[in-house]
């Protein structure tokens, strides 16, 4: 009995070794995009470029577009894969792959106030299962905002989430120039300081209580094929029920909530009788289901009460009136929140080439940053407050920081790794994203007669001309492409590009 | 050591300074190799070749001509060398230096017995050092020669790269940043094009050295004046100036670049073919040797060339350095080449060029001009040449993935349906057989 407990706890032990390789093995998975821009930084020679890995298995963001409907960018295939995955795993995405989770996990190890001591039980006291509604009523409420706009979904996702740290803290250490936009960077990452944040007051208080990616992903897996198996050895002593991190196991032990259990194992690894498995097959598949205990029986009965095996339906959650009128209340919030980005005044901005009309664009851009990433140049950078509220996090270009480079070399970088299609591709002649325009006090060429015309020699169009030992630039041929800009040996430069509507 | 009184301590400053000062003047000494000087061996040597000739024996010309490489590198040395790699045109647009000269050059600079060799230069922001050398084929060419290289996309270089130097005798700058590991190098060997260039008119050996700045842009505030100051006496000072003109890039009007795709063939009113490399350590003169051959036009008309020339940066008389022996002239295979003037003047052709006239006095009221409707229509504009550089596209897998994961995602889902189904029945089965069945003792 004691060999057979001994390997049991020594199984355990590596089956939670494992989940930590697979989670590691991932999470560097979905981080090998930025390798080349690490590559480049040291070598500085070419690397590929890729569209992020992770984002096109997001089934939020299929949801988000068709309700869009921006049929001609949607990436259907791989988020119905992980869809169907839950429906056999449950919510084992989010226990074993999802990036988030991941660092959450690794963050919950330095929570030292929550160590259990070698011997002792866990420590986690007053376990309730509150709040839990909360994620659904976060993915009725980003859901009915994407009739409108992607905004809230952007910021919201999880999965966006990461990608949008990963790629600030990889550039702000690897790839930027200038140290003003760091800043710009780091300030949308607050979200993600904020979840970490949450994660030591609650171990994955976020993905129980908000993702919405989660609560996606938990409407398919309540029916999860794969099964929590709790043995008749069970002395009902609470201990998995407090080990749960989801909080997917209610009072009752031989119960599991699989719209919230990621198969996690700690709770195999908690029980001290070890009762607890998974797998599938007959027995797994069981469902226990507590009955009334009658005067007559036994002691022990009385004490624990008695399980049969359910009907075998397949559980259906119950919805009380109140949370559907609360779901009902979020989307309506939803809907109604998502106007607000209209109203917040906007000083319009040189935006990546392709870019929808700007209104439209507000509404699709889900902040990710991957356009960020791929600039060949680094002239797009995240914008701050100078598109307003609702533009925080979207891209502009700077042409100080680099030009556009789509006229003679990118093949269109940032709208081909677009996820949601704000940017769309164009062809190289299509190129107008401003006007560039000099400014004579400043020019050395017009105030000091200096023949520098570094401009003209960076243009390619023909727009910047020097005539008589000026520059001058025709608007007809300007691109907008910030070549000029770029460099112009001026502080601050003399020649600056302008939105095509600046007056 | 006894105390540390006023007069012992002076004595030994003075004493330290003293001895400094002889150290850094190590010539005083009986015996000590003087460098070599000027007179014995010329300063200047323009090589000329033929088509056929290859660009290493063209430039091993020059060099000999020079008194050979081991004039400038000793054994163990490190060696920093320069070429032209900003722009991303393939090799024989002129726009860049030409592969095969830098593998020639960096081969001789081994056979020198240099210890370390290092070749550096700054690229075009557009589209990136990576992407410029890889197009114009100077990646390959140092990879292939295995020696070191420092190519600095422009603007974004890691600041510990760079180190401010002093120029003494600036007069527009006092103080540049420049790459360290050039300082750092005991030669440098500035490799230019022989190009025209929008501002300055022509690029040659002096205005290339703007390369080793941190930002090239920077001199252009007084661009000029900038040029000739780089070249003064200071830390960044090359060597070995290399002027390759094995093809020019000649301005054709207005139409003044110093890149574009255009070959000599596609366009040869724009790259020229002349076979020639002109080497030596003196740069002005050797520019002032390129005016006068390839562009047809009198070197004092160069801003730059002719401030350098007053800096005392070198000599601007090319007549005068070629009677004198300063600059010499050599064909490729004539071994000990000793030209007389005659001949000298034989093979250059100074041919007088109507020069437009210099722009007006510097505004005080600027005037806006008035462009005219249509310029540039008599000449020949490159033709766009798409294929040559192109950035790395993108890998993106959504679209592979999109379809096929369809069908994946409705088996895995199927094979659940399957499974939950059974299951239940099993289940059904199960508690039939066995009512009383209870998972608690």
């Amino acid at each position: 009995m004691t060999s057979r407990l001994t390997e049991r706890k020594t199984r355990n032990r590596l089956d939670k070794i494992a989940r930590k390789l697979v989670q590691t093995g991932f999470l560097l998975l979905f981080l090998y995009p930025f390798a080349p821009v690490i590559y480049k930084h040291f070598t500085q020679e070419t690397a590929p470029t890729f569209s992020s890995w992770l984002l096109l298995w997001d089934p939020l963001l299929l949801f988000g577009q068709v309700l869009k409907r921006d049929w001609q960018v949607m990436v259907i295939g791989a988020p119905l894969v992980l869809l169907a995955t839950s429906f056999v795993f449950g919510r084992g995405f989010c226990g074993w792959v999802c990036p988030l989770g991941t660092v959450l996990d690794l963050v919950s190890s330095l929570a030292f106030w929550r160590k259990v001591k070698k011997g002792k039980l866990t420590t986690r006291r007053n376990i309730t299962r509150r709040n839990l509604w909360l994620r659904y009523y976060l993915l009725a409420m980003i859901i009915a905002g994407s009739f409108l706009s992607l905004h809230f979904l952007g910021l919201l996702d999880p999965l966006v989430i990461f990608s949008r740290t990963a790629t600030s803290l990889v550039l702000n250490i690897f790839s930027l120039q200038n140290p003003g936009s760091r800043m710009y960077l780091s300030f949308f990452s607050l979200i993600f300081i904020a979840i970490v944040g949450l994660e030591f007051w609650q171990p994955r208080f976020w993905c129980r209580s908000l993702c919405p990616l989660g609560a996606l992903i938990s409407l398919v897996s309540r029916w999860s094929v794969f099964n929590r198996e709790v043995s008749t050895a069970c002395s009902s002593c609470g201990e998995c029920v407090r080990a749960c991190p989801m909080r997917a196991i209610p009072r009752e032990p031989h119960n599991t909530d699989y719209s919230d259990c990621t198969f996690c194992l700690e709770c195999a690894g908690s029980c001290p009788q070890d009762g607890i498995s998974f797998k599938f097959g007959t027995l797994a598949g069981k469902r226990w289901q507590k009955k009334e205990v009658n005067a007559g029986s036994s002691l022990i009965e009385r004490r624990k009460g008695k399980y049969i095996p359910s009907e075998g339906k397949l559980p259906v959650a119950n919805v009380s009136r109140r949370q559907l009128l609360n779901g009902v209340a979020a989307g309506v919030v939803g809907w109604a929140v998502i106007p607000l980005n209209r109203l917040a005044p906007h000083r319009t901005l040189i935006r990546p080439p392709g870019a929808l009309p700007e209104d439209e664009f507000l509404m699709t851009c889900i902040l990710c940053q991957e356009c960020v990433r791929v600039c060949p140049t680094g002239g797009l950078k995240p914008t701050f407050m100078e598109g307003g509220l609702a533009g925080i996090g979207t891209p502009q270009l700077l042409p100080r920081q680099g030009g556009c480079s789509i006229n003679p070399s990118c093949p269109n970088l940032c709208a081909k790794v677009c996820p949601v299609g704000a940017i769309l591709p164009i062809s190289k002649d299509q190129l107008k994203v401003g006007l560039a325009r000099v400014d004579h006090s400043l020019c050395l060429a017009w105030d000091q007669g200096v023949k520098c015309l570094v401009c003209v020699e960076a243009c390619l169009n023909n727009a910047a001309q020097a005539y008589q030992g000026r520059v001058t630039v025709n608007p007809k041929n300007c691109t907008g492409c910030g070549r000029c800009e770029s460099g112009c040996p001026v502080v601050g430069s003399a020649i600056r590009v302008y939105p095509l509507d600046y007056l | 050591m006894g105390r540390i009184t006023r007069r012992n301590f002076l004595i030994k400053v003075a004493g330290t300074l003293t001895a400094l000062e002889m150290v850094k003047t190590f010539n005083w000494l009986p015996g000590m190799v003087q460098p070599v000087s000027a007179s014995a061996l010329p300063a200047v040597a323009a090589s000329i070749g033929t088509d056929e000739d290859s660009a290493e024996s063209i430039l091993r010309t020059a060099l000999d001509a020079l008194g050979g490489i081991s004039r400038f590198v000793k054994p163990g040395q490190t060696v920093a060398i320069k070429p032209n790699a900003t722009w991303a045109y393939p090799p024989g647009t002129a726009s860049s230096t030409d592969p095969a000269l830098l593998k020639a050059m960096i081969k001789i600079v081994q056979e020198a017995g240099a210890g370390k060799i290092i070749v550096m230069d700054h690229c075009s922001i557009e589209p990136g050092a990576a992407e410029s050398l890889r197009i114009n084929g100077l990646a390959k060419a140092v990879k292939e020669s295995g020696v070191d290289s420092l190519f600095i996309d422009r603007f974004s270089g890691p600041k510990h790269l760079y180190t401010q130097i002093e120029l003494s005798e600036g007069k527009a700058f006092q103080k540049l940043s420049v790459i360290k590991a050039a300082i750092e190098a005991d030669v440098r060997i500035n490799m230019a094009v022989a190009k025209s260039h929008s501002v300055t008119r022509m690029t040659m050996c002096l205005k290339h050295m703007m390369g080793f700045l941190e930002v090239p842009g920077s001199l252009h505030a007084y661009l000029s004046q900038g040029i000739a100051d780089l070249n003064t006496k200071s830390a960044i000072k090359a060597d070995l100036h290399i002027l390759e003109a094995l093809r020019v890039r000649l301005p054709l009007g207005d139409y003044r670049v110093c890149a574009g795709p255009e070959t000599e063939k596609t366009n040869p009113k724009v790259v020229k073919r002349m076979n020639e490399i002109v080497a030596g350590i003196d740069p002005v003169l050797i520019d002032a040797y390129g005016c006068v051959n390839y562009y047809q036009i009198k070197p004092k008309e160069l801003a730059h060339l002719k401030l350098a020339a007053d800096a005392g940066a070198g000599d601007l008389d090319v007549d005068q350095a070629i009677s004198n022996g300063n600059l010499q002239v050599v064909k490729v295979g004539e071994i000990k080449p000793t030209p007389t003037i005659e001949q000298a003047n034989s093979e250059i052709k100074i041919t007088a060029t109507q020069i437009p006239t210099k722009a007006g006095p510097p505004p005080t009221a600027t005037p806006l001009p008035t462009l005219p409707a249509e310029q540039n229509q008599n000449i020949l504009l490159p033709e766009t040449n798409t294929n040559a550089n192109s950035c790395a596209d993108v890998v993106n897998p959504n679209s592979l993935l999109s379809g096929a994961l369809i069908p994946v995602a409705a088996i895995i889902a199927g094979a659940g349906v399957v499974t939950l189904r059974r299951k239940a029945k099993n289940e059904k089965k199960h508690e039939e057989e066995n009512k009383d069945d209870q998972p608690v003792d």
